[in-house]
């Protein structure tokens, strides 16, 4: 167990190398730089590629630059916020991504599990058709699609009822948050009913819960004793890969609805060639996937004692 | 799952199938059904998998005939020039009319017809991506599975890598570095999506080729290439075609973001994530079918494509019927 969880621990460190080294090899293959300018002479420019270190090759910047990664100085910003520095930057609005995120995955576990458990019990009767058909609607649009729409309706309301809901905000407070946070929940909300269902319906088939019927066990202990606990596993992992998926999915989430967080920066600094913020954020997300993999296959232990780590395969 | 239970005794397997025609002295001529007519049967009684059928069938004909379709070309503007007609500025963004169905862009230019050009885009993408995936993920989840080892570490290392790596993130500097032509878009798109293919075959090929008739080519000195692509490959095609018809529409998706912000296929060239991207930049002063109607149709192809694939997993796997 200690050997398996020190092995996945180890994993992080050749995948942060490789994530790192793909962003930087395109980050040095995207035109231009963040002081290419017209107004400033070529010897000046020069002299402002020195300071930062850009004028070095390649492969030392890289190595440089994981080295100071590790001691947790992670550069300043070189266009967007001049000369400040990244984590400072990614302190302040990191902020605004992990509420949205925490709205999201709260929308996944109150909406998608319940439902899912409510579709399995009312097999093939109507609450489980609306449960599926809601569910297979949901999944199958895309999230910035739906934060359009959103959009749409929320200016219709204003228009038409006179409501006052605002569209963007550029200091949001956690109720601005919400409806962004719910409409990236949705989608994988949908995922998770659909999943719930199926792992619940298989449980509720087993041999164990017919046992526990006959013994005298009340419905109600039944499901929530025997059912539900055993249907739980495979509900682990796609919430796991989900987050991950969130974190993906703010990208697009903060884009739409304008909301100042890592995705909306990021996708900004692309645009202005802001090398340090694009490594540090795509390496932030790469991380944050891996870790949750790593969190989301350590749960498993807790839930069914009978997975043995030591012979999973990493990865 | 009783029901399911029914059916599938119901269907005896080919073997067993072929056994009792032998025992029972049936007619020769009587066929055994197959995994693809079984997939073929259970698919066409989906009534939702059909009706995705329909609707994409809707959708593909005029965005493939978009030539013939189209009633302006989709990179004029429209501006009616005569004596009296309200100043050309005044003309852009038009309201839907009998002549022009969806109205006009920022450009007076014809929605309708840059729909349809904007769906060639769109739905070449989710095609051609595919493929793409299919060529990379296939041999490579076939190659990793097949012979394990040293060879299997080294090629999950990098798919476990790239598996990692935020696909959109990646597309993203993909993109900003190369260039937005047709061939990066359909390469950034893919970058992601391969990596879960390889895995999914992997997974295939380690279970199958465990089966005893694989060990019996082995026996009987079938060569190693012969086993993969004669043996273990044609048992992984379920799997592979309900991945792919789930992987359309996803990498429809992707692209339609990247078209929303702005870094997909370059102009006057379009896709529906562009003309989203354009509608929601003037949807609040101007007609909202700019940027309802570009939405919709990402919407309604993305969920057409996803009942199709629900219907095939089905199809193809009887067991997760009730899913």
């Amino acid at each position: 167990m200690i050997k398996y969880f020190i092995r996945r621990i180890l994993w992080i460190i050749p995948v942060f190398l490789g994530v790192t080294l793909i962003t930087s090899t395109f980050m040095h293959l995207l035109p231009g730089s963040p002081f290419t300018s017209d107004k400033l002479s070529p010897d000046a420019q020069q002299r402002i590629l020195a300071a930062y270190g850009l004028d070095k090759p390649i492969w030392e910047q890289y190595i440089i630059y994981v080295f100071n990664f590790v001691r947790g100085d992670w550069g300043i910003s070189l266009s967007q916020q001049m000369g400040r520095p990244v984590s400072t930057i990614i302190a302040e609005h990191i902020g605004y991504s992990l509420q949205v995120a925490v709205i999201a995955i709260s929308t996944v576990i109150i909406v998608g599990v319940p439902f899912g458990i409510i579709a399995a019990l009312n097999h093939n009767k109507w609450l489980d058709y609306l449960a599926t058909g809601v569910s297979l609607f949901f999944y199958s649009i895309p999230s910035f699609v739906l934060g359009i729409l959103t959009l749409i309706l929320i200016l219709w309301s204003n228009n038409t009822f006179g409501w006052t809901t605002k569209l963007t905000n550029t200091n949001p407070t956690f109720v601005d948050l919400l409806i962004p946070g719910i409409v990236l929940g949705i989608r994988p909300a949908s995922i998770v009913t659909r999943l719930t269902r199926a792992s619940m319906l298989e449980v509720l088939g087993q041999d164990y819960i017919r046992t526990a019927g006959a013994k005298g066990l009340s419905r109600r202990m039944i499901i929530t004793r025997h059912a539900l606990k055993n249907s739980l596993i495979p509900i682990v992992t796609v919430l796991g890969d989900e987050f991950g998926g969130l974190a993906v999915g703010s990208v697009t989430i903060e884009t739409v609805f304008a909301i100042p967080g890592i995705g909306f920066y990021l996708v900004s600094s692309i645009e202005s060639r802001d090398y340090s913020m694009i490594l540090i954020t795509t390496a932030l997300y790469a991380m944050i996937v891996v870790v949750v993999n790593l969190v989301v296959d350590l749960l498993y232990g807790f839930i069914d004692p009978r997975i043995k780590y030591s012979t999973r395969k990493v990865g | 799952m009783a029901e399911v239970k029914t059916e599938v005794e119901e269907q005896p397997t080919p073997d067993a199938a072929a056994i009792a025609a032998q025992t029972l002295g049936a007619p020769k001529s009587a066929k055994p059904s197959s995994l693809w007519r079984d997939a073929r049967r259970r698919f066409v009684k989906n009534k939702l998998a059909i009706a995705g059928v329909v609707i994409m069938l809707i959708i593909i004909i005029p965005v493939i005939g978009a030539d013939v379709f189209q009633r302006y070309d989709p990179t004029l503007s429209q501006y009616d020039r005569s004596p009296g007609a309200p100043k050309l500025y005044e003309q852009n963004y038009q309201p839907a009319s009998e002549k022009f169905w969806f109205g006009t862009d920022g450009q007076n230019r014809d929605l309708w017809a840059r729909m349809l050009h904007g769906g060639r885009v769109s739905l070449l993408v989710g095609v051609v991506v595919q493929a793409m995936v299919l060529g990379l993920g296939v041999p490579l989840g076939l190659i990793s599975g097949f012979f394990g080892g040293k060879v299997d570490t080294f090629i999950m290392f990098i798919v476990n890598i790239f598996y990692a790596f935020p696909s959109i993130l990646a597309g993203l500097l993909f993109l900003s570095a190369f260039g937005s032509s047709i061939m990066w878009v359909l390469i950034a798109v893919g970058i992601g999506l391969w990596p879960p293919m390889a895995r999914l075959i992997r997974g295939q090929v380690l279970s199958l080729r465990e089966k005893e008739f694989v060990e019996a080519a082995r026996a009987i000195g079938v060569k190693n290439s012969k086993i993969m692509f004669r043996h273990i490959f044609p048992n992984t095609l379920g799997p592979i075609i309900v991945s792919v018809s789930f992987g359309v529409p996803q990498a429809i998706q992707i692209e339609a973001f990247f078209g929303f912000i702005g870094v997909s296929v370059p102009p006057p060239a379009t896709s529906w994530g562009q003309l989203v991207n354009e509608g929601f930049k003037a949807f609040q002063s101007n007609p909202i079918t700019i940027l309802l109607i570009p939405a919709l149709a990402i919407a309604l192809t993305c969920m057409s494509l996803n009942f199709i694939g629900d219907g095939l997993r089905d199809a193809f796997d009887p067991k997760t019927k009730n899913k």
